[in-house]
C-alpha cells in the first residue's frame, strides 16, 4: 500500500501526519478521525500544500500499537474519499429512490 | 468476404452491458482486508477491498459472480433493466412503513411496590408497604384514553411495578375497561403482564386464562445464581419463581409464558447453565440481556463489574451453546438474535423500540407511572428514578394527547436520532440493522446520539452483526438454524 500521509514524532504520546491538499480535503480526514476518538484526539492545522494532523493518544500506546493504529487512521482516510466520490456519484439516483419512497403520502389538511 | 458481412455472437449478446452505474450503498470493515456493502433497503454483500474498490470505480468484471450478486440486491444498475430503482423504493417503504401507525406499546406501572430487592433494579423499587406508590383510578382512566388516541391497529398493554401483581385490583379494572372501548375501536389487543410470580394465585391465573393475557417474569439462571441476582426476603425467590412459571404453563399454555434473564458478572461463566435452566422449564427461547445503566444498577455498582467485551464473549458462548441445541433437535432461540436477523434478511423492521430509526421512544412504546407521569420509554423513567426527568413528556392529569406527544422534548430527541443523519451511524453498513438508544447515550454520555467510538451501545450491535454475518458465512448448519430464527414481526 502506497503511504498516504508523512508520519512524525513530536512526543512521546503524539504523532503528526500531514495529508497533501490536492488528494484530501479536511472534511474527508475530519470524517475519518472522529472514528477514532475513543482512543486519541485530533487536532488540524493548515500548511502550504498540506494539513497537518496531530493525534494525541489518550491512553499510552506501545509502538506497535500506534503504528497499526495510524495505519488504520490512513486506511480510513482512503475509505472516506472513496465514501465521498460514492455520495456524489449516487446522489441524483438517491433522491429519485427517496422521493418514490414518499410519494404515497398525503398530508392532511390544516 | 463473407466474414465481413457478418459479425461475432458476441455482437448480438444483448446481456453484455458496457457499463454499469452505481445505486447508493454503503461500506464499514467486516474484518481484516473485507468489508460489508449494504444499501437503503438493507440488502447486503460482503466484499475484499480490492473488489469493493473496483466496484465502486466502475471496473468490476462484469462477469464475475460478485457483479451478479450486487446487480441482484440492487446496487447497481446497467443496461438490462433499471428496475431495481423501484424495487429498492419498495422494499425502504415497506422498512419505513409502520413508523406511521406510532405507538402500540403502552405500559401501565400499576405500582411501584415490590417484595423483592434486586441490587440491578431498573425502577428503584419501594418496599412493599408504601400505598403511595399505587396508580390511581383516575390516572388509569386517564391513561386509557391516551392508549387508544394512538392510531395504530395493534395496541399492547403491559403491566409493569414494581411487583405488578400487588396493584391486581388495578390491573382487573384496566383490562376489562379497555376491552370495554375497544368493542368500539376494534384494534388488535393484546395484554402483558409482567411479574416475578410470587404472587400469583389461581384466582390471578383464571383471570389471565378468561382474558388471554400473557406473562412475562425474570428468570436470571439456575437457583443459586437467581437468588443471588434477585434476592426475595425471607423466601426462595427462584422456587417461587419456578412454581409460577410451571403453574402459568400449565394453566395458560407454554406460548403464554416468557422470561427474561439478566447478565450480572456471575453469569458470565454460566451461559450453559442458564440456557439449560431455561430448556428444563419448557422454554423455547432466550433474551441474552446486558445490565442496564439505570436504576439501582448504577447505585449499587453493578454496571462497572463486567465490561462490554466481557459480555459479547458470553453472548457469542451462548449463541454457540444454543445453536448446538437446535442441532441437537430442540429448537430454541436467542430472541435479541432473531430480531437482528429479522432485520437483516427481511424488509421488516420489527417494533423493537431499542433498534429503531428514528427512537422508538413515543413512537413505538410510551410509559404512563403510577403518579401520572408520561415517559417515552421504560428507561426514561428508570432515568427519573434516578432524579433526572430529561425524558418525561407530561402528566395524564394535566396534558392532551398533542400536549405529549407533540412536546418539543420528544419531537427533538426524535429528530436526533435519525441514523441517516447522525454522525458516524450516516455512512455506516450496518445502519440499516441498527437502531437509535438516545437513553442509553444519555445515561452514559450525557447526550441523546452520543460520540459512537465511546458508546457501548454501538460497539455491542456491530460486534453482533459481524458476528452473525461471519457465522452465517462459515457455517451453513449455523446459517440454516439462524434463518429459521426468522419470522414476520
Amino acid at each position: 500500500m502506497n503511504i498516504i500521509a508523512r508520519s512524525s514524532t513530536t512526543a512521546e504520546n503524539t504523532r503528526a501526519l500531514e495529508f497533501d491538499k490536492n488528494i484530501f480535503d479536511l472534511e474527508t480526514i475530519k470524517r475519518a478521525a472522529i472514528k477514532f476518538t475513543a482512543s486519541a484526539s485530533f487536532s488540524f492545522s493548515h500548511l502550504d500544500d498540506t494539513t497537518k494532523v496531530t493525534i494525541n493518544f489518550l491512553i499510552p500506546f506501545s509502538i506497535q500499537e500506534v503504528t497499526k493504529l495510524i495505519d488504520e487512521f490512513n486506511i480510513e482516510v482512503l475509505d472516506q474519499d472513496l465514501r465521498k466520490r460514492v455520495a456524489a456519484e449516487t446522489e441524483d439516483v438517491r433522491n429519485l429512490i427517496l422521493a418514490n419512497v414518499f410519494s404515497k403520502i398525503t398530508i392532511p389538511p390544516a | 468476404m463473407l466474414a465481413k458481412l457478418f459479425h461475432t455472437i458476441d455482437h448480438y449478446d444483448s446481456q453484455k452491458s458496457s457499463n454499469y452505474r452505481l445505486l447508493p450503498f454503503n461500506f464499514t470493515s467486516l474484518d481484516g482486508n473485507k468489508y460489508v456493502v449494504s444499501n437503503l433497503a438493507g440488502e447486503y454483500i460482503t466484499l475484499e477491498r480490492e473488489a469493493l474498490y473496483a466496484f465502486a470505480e466502475g471496473k468490476l468484471d462484469q462477469e464475475s459472480t460478485q457483479y451478479l450478486e450486487l446487480k441482484s440486491r440492487h446496487f447497481l444498475i446497467d443496461d438490462d433493466s433499471n428496475v431495481a430503482l423501484e424495487l429498492l423504493a419498495l422494499k425502504y417503504r415497506t422498512k419505513v412503513l409502520p413508523l406511521s401507525n406510532f405507538t402500540a406499546l403502552h405500559i401501565f406501572v400499576v405500582t411501584l411496590r415490590c417484595d423483592y430487592s434486586c441490587p440491578y433494579c431498573q425502577v428503584s423499587r419501594q418496599t412493599e408497604d408504601r400505598q403511595a406508590y399505587d396508580m390511581p383510578l383516575s390516572v388509569a382512566i386517564k391513561s386509557l384514553e391516551l392508549t387508544f388516541r394512538s392510531p395504530s391497529p395493534n395496541l399492547k398493554i403491559e403491566f409493569q411495578g414494581g411487583e405488578s401483581l400487588l396493584n391486581f385490583d388495578l390491573i382487573k379494572f384496566i383490562v376489562y375497561e379497555a376491552k370495554r372501548i375497544n368493542e368500539s375501536e376494534k384494534r388488535n389487543l393484546d395484554f402483558v403482564i409482567a411479574t416475578n410470580l410470587s404472587l400469583l394465585n389461581d384466582e390471578m391465573l383464571d383471570f389471565c386464562v378468561k382474558n388471554d393475557i400473557y406473562i412475562s417474569t425474570s428468570l436470571d439462571g439456575p437457583e443459586k445464581l437467581h437468588n443471588a441476582n434477585r434476592p426475595r426476603p425471607g423466601k426462595n425467590g427462584y422456587q417461587l419463581t419456578v412454581d409460577g412459571i410451571r403453574r402459568a404453563q400449565k394453566y395458560l399454555g407454554k406460548d403464554y409464558v416468557s422470561a427474561l434473564m439478566t447478565t450480572t458478572a456471575p453469569s458470565l461463566s454460566m451461559y450453559k447453565d442458564i440456557i439449560d435452566e431455561y430448556v428444563s422449564l419448557g422454554f423455547n427461547s432466550i433474551f441474552l440481556r446486558p445490565i442496564s445503566p439505570y436504576g439501582f444498577a448504577i447505585k449499587t455498582h453493578q454496571t462497572e463489574k463486567y465490561n462490554a467485551e466481557q459480555w459479547l464473549n458470553f453472548y457469542v458462548s451462548g449463541l454457540d451453546y444454543i445453536i448446538e441445541i437446535n442441532k441437537k433437535g430442540y429448537p430454541f432461540v436467542e430472541q435479541y438474535t432473531s430480531i437482528v436477523l429479522n432485520k437483516m434478511l427481511t424488509p421488516f423492521s420489527g417494533g423493537y423500540v431499542d433498534l429503531q430509526s428514528p427512537s422508538g421512544i413515543g413512537v413505538s412504546a410510551v410509559v404512563y407511572n403510577y403518579d401520572g407521569d408520561v415517559y417515552a420509554s421504560d428507561e426514561s423513567r428508570m432515568l427519573a428514578e434516578m432524579g433526572d426527568k430529561s425524558f418525561k413528556l407530561g402528566n395524564v392529569m394535566n396534558d392532551s394527547y398533542e400536549d405529549i406527544f407533540l412536546s418539543d422534548t420528544l419531537l427533538d430527541i426524535i429528530e436526533a436520532t435519525v441514523l441517516e443523519s447522525v454522525p458516524v451511524c450516516s455512512e455506516c453498513a450496518f445502519r440499516p440493522f441498527c437502531g437509535s438508544d438516545p437513553n442509553y447515550h444519555y445515561a452514559t454520555q450525557k447526550d441523546f446520539i452520543g460520540n459512537k467510538s465511546r458508546s457501548g451501545f454501538c460497539h455491542k450491535n456491530i460486534s453482533i452483526f459481524r458476528h452473525l454475518i461471519k457465522l452465517m458465512k462459515s457455517d451453513s448448519d449455523s446459517r440454516s438454524i439462524l434463518l429459521s430464527w426468522i419470522r414476520r414481526s
